[in-house]
C-alpha cells in the first residue's frame, strides 16, 4: 500500500492501511484513486453508498462496522441492498473497511 | 420497544457524565464490541450517566466528539434494549422530553431484575 | 482578599456543599467541565446571595445546557475565565 497519492499537484497522505490521514483531503477525485488502489472502478451503485457513509459520519462521527453498515443500508436504501452479499459484491470481502476507506472516513472500530 | 433479553446477555451500566472522564465512551465501546460478537446487550443509563442522553449537545466547543450522536447508532448494531433509570432523571430535574434518545424509562426494581438476568455486567 | 473557587465535577460529587461551607462574602464560584451540570437545576445551595456564581460557556454548549441554564448564573467564555482569575487574589479548585 502506498503511503501517499498524487492528485494534480497535491500529495495526499495515507496511513499504513491506506486511510486518509486528514479527512478534509477527501474529494470525488481522491475517492476514485483510493478505489483504484483497491482494484475497484466506482460506479453509481458505489457512489450512492459512499455518499450515504459520508452523511452518516457527519451526523454520528462514527464509521459503521459490518453489521451496522448492513442495517444502515437496509434502512436507507432498502432490503435489496441491505445485504452482506450485495455490499461484498461492490467492495469485496470487508465492505465496511473498504467503503469507509474510499469514502475518506476512519477505519471502523470493532470490525471483525 | 426494548425488552429484557433472557438468553446469554451482557449488561452495561453507564453511570458517568459524557466528557468529564472517558468512562462513558468506554461503555459505548464495550457495547459495540459485544454487539459485533452477537451478544445480547442491555444498555442501562443511571446516575450522571443520564446526562449522556441530553439533547442539543455539541462537544466541538471542547474539541471532543459529541457522544450522544454515536449513541444514536446503537439500533444499527442491534442494541435495542436501552434503559434509563427514572429516579436518576427525577433527581436531576430531567424528563424524557429533554433526551435525544428513545429508551425505556425503568425503576430501580426493574434494573435489579435486568442485572440478575445478565451473564455479565460492566459497571462503569 | 477574595478567592475564585472552580468546581469541576457534577452535583453528585457534592463538592459545592463543602466549597460553600468555607466560602467568604465576596468570593466567587465558577463552574467548569462537569461542574456546569450545577447550572441546570435550582437548589438551595445556589441561593447564597453573598457569593457570585459563574459558568463556562464552552462546557455548557458541549453538554447541551446552553438553553437549560438558570438565569441567576452568569455565563463567561474562556477570556472571562482568565479575567476572573486576575480579578481574584487566589484560586481554589474543587475536583
Amino acid at each position: 500500500m502506498k503511503n501517499s497519492i498524487a492528485v494534480g499537484d497535491d500529495i495526499i497522505n495515507l496511513d499504513k492501511e491506506g486511510y486518509l490521514r486528514q479527512l478534509e483531503d477527501w474529494s470525488e477525485e481522491v475517492a476514485n484513486l483510493l478505489a483504484k488502489q483497491e482494484g475497484i472502478t466506482l460506479q453509481q451503485t458505489h457512489w450512492e453508498l459512499i455518499h450515504l457513509l459520508r452523511s452518516f459520519y457527519q451526523r454520528h462521527q462514527l464509521s459503521p462496522a459490518n453489521r451496522a453498515l448492513v442495517n444502515l443500508v437496509k434502512r436507507e436504501l432498502g432490503p435489496e441492498k441491505g445485504k452482506s452479499a450485495y455490499l461484498m459484491g461492490l467492495f469485496g470481502g470487508s465492505p465496511a473497511k473498504i467503503s469507509s476507506k474510499i469514502a475518506g472516513l476512519p477505519k471502523p472500530d470493532n470490525c471483525l | 420497544m426494548s425488552e429484557i433479553n433472557s438468553s446469554k446477555t451482557v449488561s452495561i451500566i453507564s453511570r458517568q457524565a459524557p466528557y468529564g472522564s472517558n468512562r462513558a465512551h468506554q461503555s459505548l465501546d464495550i457495547a459495540l464490541a459485544a454487539a459485533v460478537f452477537e451478544q445480547a446487550v442491555n444498555y442501562i443509563f443511571m446516575g450522571d450517566g443520564v446526562y449522556q442522553l441530553l439533547g442539543n449537545q455539541n462537544a466541538t466547543s471542547i474539541q471532543s466528539k459529541t457522544l450522544v450522536n454515536a449513541l444514536e447508532t446503537l439500533d444499527l448494531y442491534g442494541i435495542e434494549s436501552i434503559f434509563i433509570d427514572s429516579q436518576s432523571l427525577r433527581e436531576r430535574n430531567l424528563t424524557p422530553k429533554d433526551l435525544a434518545l428513545n429508551a425505556s424509562i425503568v425503576s430501580r426494581g426493574e434494573i435489579a431484575k435486568i442485572v440478575r438476568a445478565s451473564d455479565s455486567v460492566f459497571n462503569l | 482578599m477574595s478567592t475564585l473557587h472552580t468546581v469541576s465535577k457534577a452535583p453528585s460529587f457534592r463538592l459545592l456543599e463543602t466549597c460553600l461551607s468555607i466560602i467568604q462574602a465576596g468570593d466567587a464560584v465558577l463552574f467548569i467541565e462537569d461542574g456546569v451540570y450545577h447550572c441546570q437545576q435550582s437548589t438551595e445551595l445556589l441561593r447564597n446571595s453573598e457569593v457570585k456564581f459563574y459558568c463556562l460557556r464552552e462546557d455548557l454548549i458541549a453538554r447541551g445546557l446552553i438553553d437549560r441554564k438558570l438565569d441567576t448564573i452568569e455565563t463567561v467564555n474562556t477570556q472571562g475565565f482568565v479575567d476572573l482569575c486576575v480579578q481574584h487574589d487566589g484560586i481554589v479548585n474543587w475536583f
